[in-house]
């Protein structure tokens, strides 16, 4: 037998594993669009927030291709009635609805009232995510515009959604969609960020193996769904259940001011991420939109005069309150304080609504959406 | 093990094969120093420490039983017990160096681990010093390996040694949750690998006393029963044929690297890729009640079915792969079960080298027993206590409660129907019924058959009660 040269060997192996991993880069294979959603299982009506898992735990959907969570969503599939509206609901954990079962979020109470807006049907698109983020909301909307170009926006934000530290809660996008995204906008500042950087090197199949175990996880989380009509895996193997982030309710909040680290008078120097909502303004065109300052807990007990509650000193919402409305007005949007409108029975803890906090949260939003609705010029 | 340590232990083995001198001590090294390294965590944290040790001392105390005078001189044997207690000592020494991303930092003091060391090698000493073989020391040392094999694996006693052991460090217990990510609950202590150590002792102990088993040293001994690429998931080899090749190698010529290389892809492919994808939606007591439909009851189950194969026989292919790399070549453990035409021939192929096991040391000896006893037994009869009586054994081996229990009743069930199937219809099927397509036919529905009645076999051994795995079983067929 010919003795093998190992060096050789392994010399070959790495020419190999090179070549393969050039021609990934060069295809760049969009495998987020490749989907058993929509085809072989119903699409969903949420966002997945599925990521990947493995021996050493849960990772959070932040993992997953932008792509792969829009080809795993019934919006991707679902024809609008001609003529209709999509109403595109946007948001973070409170309107995505992770403590209530998926037939009392905030997406199913509104699209259950089966809404008609001057003789056209409403259907609700729900694209919100756990966490917030604006900048990540923004590029939820750039997606779904393009997929359901007839659709108004409603925009549920609280002002953690302002922090530069939200930019973590971007999802992974190897298209390079997102970055032009951001770069079409005046965003680019923002397109260095790792989970929207689509250079080269990170399209190689090396650096993509973490994204295809994700997409796989996320088809196979696919049957779970059609199998149980439960859209959330996460929920019954208590991996990673987010219930597990509640904030419980308090009456008497710490009367501190910060608020992570920030005074009021670092107020000015946290606006630069509400330039996003102008970049949003001019995606969205036409099309007419609502911005909401979500519903918040707010304490009546000893140190409520300094902060609503223990998420928020007063003066960090109501900045984020006055700066939502002039940008909304600036832009010709509508809006809609509810930071105080629901009842402290309506909530599971400082941040979260429960069933009858979702319903009521509905009722309120409800003529609001038709009236936006109705404001909406068919274009196609 | 991780993806990091299978590419670590891999790169050591490529190594390990292409000495040419010290081969031997340096595999028992890096074998013991594995034992350290693959021991998961659990708290209290000492045991990370004090398992491993244990693992190691239970090997050289064992050895010392069974090696004969010949193999327990001092000359040929000084060189492994030196580096087994450098192995310890350097597993400690990490409570200096704070390496956490290698190995545990809050390792006992060196002064405590030298004492034991001492103690240890001191009786060690005195075991080697006798002259006779003594039948007791065997029987001692056969119950003393089973009963540490029987605590650990009865859930209830394990838990409450693990609490008590915490109380008594002060520090709380660790509880394991269930989760997707576990093909079996880990309750209690988890002594990583010791059921197949276990097993690979009791053989050796079972082979001296019979007279079977040449004589080992320490290092040939102690590289046998730790071999890290089959130490935490097998297969487990016989003593006799693995030491033949760890003293003469096997060269790696030609295809061999491509080929031993091959094998740790294929397998790392099956485990990491196949089996944990296949995870999710793995049919398990959690996830059963949120089911609706038996269609995808039954599509889940296979997922399982498969996933605890590929995930088993990824590890072995690794562990192959990685034996082959230091000229060792380990046994086939699985070979393509799930397209056996029955059970009898489904259990020549899954789990082999256990199989192997409880036919030398249990079925072989009953069978020879009830057959000379003095008492007419009817043939079936033997049979059908010999099959049960092993399978209910293996099953108990992954765990003593009823479920395995019940899993193992069920494939000695089986494989008893099958043996008088077979015994019935041996001269009763038409010769027409053997030839072309009809054999082909009965073939692939023996298949079939095969397959399903193990995936539902599936369903008690994941399941924590043979009660909830009924209730399921039941809603399969759509009769619950």
């Amino acid at each position: 037998m010919q003795r093998v040269n190992p060096f050789r060997l392994i010399l070959k192996a790495i020419l190999i594993f090179s070549l393969i991993n050039l021609a990934y880069a060069a295809f760049n294979p969009q495998i987020g669009d490749w989907s058993i959603y929509n085809w072989l299982v119903p699409g969903r009506p949420r966002l997945p927030i599925e990521g990947t898992w493995n021996d050493r735990g849960f990772g959070v959907a932040a993992n997953q291709q932008i792509g792969a969570l829009f080809s795993a969503h019934q919006i991707n599939a679902r024809a609008l009635p001609t003529p209709g509206v999509h109403v595109i609901l946007l948001g973070d954990s409170q309107t995505y609805g992770a403590w209530v079962p998926l037939e009392e979020t905030l997406g199913a109470r509104l699209d259950a009232e089966n809404l008609v807006a001057c003789s056209r049907p409403v259907t609700i698109e729900n694209l919100s995510h756990p966490g917030p983020s604006v900048l990540r909301d923004f590029l939820i909307l750039d997606r779904a515009l393009q997929r359901a170009p007839n659709s108004v926006i409603v925009w549920m934000l609280e002002p953690n959604a302002f922090l530069p530290s939200s930019e973590s809660l971007l999802f992974e996008d190897s298209s390079g969609a997102s970055k032009a995204a951001l770069e079409a906008y005046g965003l680019s500042r923002y397109a260095d960020l790792p989970k929207v950087n689509a250079s080269f090197f990170d399209r190689t199949l090396w650096s993509q193996r973490g994204e295809i175990h994700a997409w796989l996880d996320l088809q196979m989380f696919g049957l779970y769904w059609a199998a149980s009509g439960d859209d959330e895996w996460v929920r019954y193997n208590q991996v990673a259940d987010l219930r597990s982030f509640e904030i419980p309710l308090s009456n008497e909040p710490t009367p501190s001011v910060t608020w992570h680290g920030y005074l009021p008078a670092d107020a000015p120097n946290l606006h630069g991420l509400y330039s996003v909502l102008d970049a949003a303004r001019l995606m969205a065109g036409t099309r007419p939109a609502m911005l909401v300052a979500q519903p918040i807990f707010v304490a009546s007990g000893p140190g409520s005069d300094i902060r609503y509650n223990s998420l928020y000193p007063r003066w960090a919402y109501d900045d984020f309150r006055a700066t939502l409305a002039a940008d909304a007005a600036r832009n010709s949007w509508g809006f809609l304080d509810l930071h105080g409108a629901l009842p402290s029975s309506d909530y599971v803890d400082e941040d979260h609504l429960n069933g009858d906090g979702e319903a009521g949260l509905a009722q309120i939003l409800a003529p609001d959406v038709v009236q936006l609705a109705c404001s909406f010029k068919q274009t196609g | 093990m991780t993806l990091p340590q299978i590419a670590m232990l891999a790169v050591l083995a490529a190594g390990l094969g292409r000495l040419t001198a010290g081969r031997q001590l340096a595999i028992l090294a890096v074998s013991a120093l594995a034992v350290f390294l693959l021991q998961p965590a659990q708290s209290p944290p000492a045991l990370e420490f004090w398992i491993p040790a244990a693992t190691l001392g239970v090997s050289v105390l064992v050895w010392a039983v069974t090696a004969p005078p010949e193999a327990r001189g001092w000359k040929g044997n000084w060189p492994a017990g030196l580096v087994l207690a450098a192995v310890i000592l350097l597993a400690d020494l990490n409570h200096y160096f704070k390496l956490e991303s290698i190995y545990l930092v809050d390792t006992p003091r060196i002064r405590y681990v030298i004492l034991g060391v001492l103690v240890f090698s001191g009786l060690v000493l005195l075991l080697a010093r006798r002259r006779r073989p003594l039948s007791g020391l065997y029987a001692l040392t056969i119950s003393g390996t089973a009963l540490i094999l029987f605590v650990l694996k009865i859930p209830s006693i394990s838990a409450a040694l693990l609490d008590a052991l915490a109380r008594n460090a002060g520090v709380p217990a660790a509880s394991l949750a269930v989760s997707p990510s576990t093909l079996l609950p880990a309750v209690g202590i988890q002594w990583l690998g010791y059921s197949y150590l276990a097993f690979r002792l009791l053989h050796t102990i079972l082979d001296r006393w019979s007279g079977r088993l040449p004589g080992l040293t320490l290092a040939e001994f102690a590289s046998y029963v730790i071999f890290f690429p089959s130490f935490t998931a097998g297969p487990i080899d016989r003593a006799e044929r693995f030491v033949k090749e760890l003293r003469s190698p096997l060269p790696l010529v030609g295809d061999d690297w491509i080929n031993a290389g091959g094998r740790i892809l294929v397998g790392l492919f099956k485990k990491f890729v196949l089996a944990d994808s296949l995870a999710v939606i793995s049919l398990s007591e959690a996830l059963a009640p949120h089911v609706n439909g038996a269609g995808w009851l039954w599509l889940f189950l296979y997922a399982y079915a498969f996933r605890l194969y590929l995930d088993f026989s990824g590890y072995t292919d690794v562990a192959i792969g990685m034996g082959r790399l230091m000229g060792i070549q380990l046994p086939e453990n699985f070979t393509a079960p799930y397209l056996k035409p029955n059970l009898a021939l489904f259990w020549n192929s899954w789990h082999i080298t256990l199989t192997q096991w409880f036919r030398s040391y249990f079925f072989n000896p009953v069978v020879r027993r009830l057959r000379s006893s003095s008492r007419s037994v009817p043939p079936w009869s033997i049979i059908l206590m010999a099959q049960v009586g092993t399978m209910v054994l293996i099953g108990l081996w992954h765990g003593i409660a009823w479920s395995f229990a019940a899993w193992g009743l069920w494939h000695g069930v089986g494989l008893f129907l099958h043996n008088r199937w077979t015994a019935f219809s041996a001269d009763r099927i038409p010769n027409w019924v053997r030839t072309g397509r009809v054999e082909q036919a009965l073939r692939g529905a023996g298949v079939f058959l095969t397959f399903n009645f193990v995936a539902v076999g599936w369903l008690f051994f994941s399941f924590s009660s043979p009660l909830s795995a009924w209730h399921t079983l039941m809603r399969l067929f759509g009769a619950a």
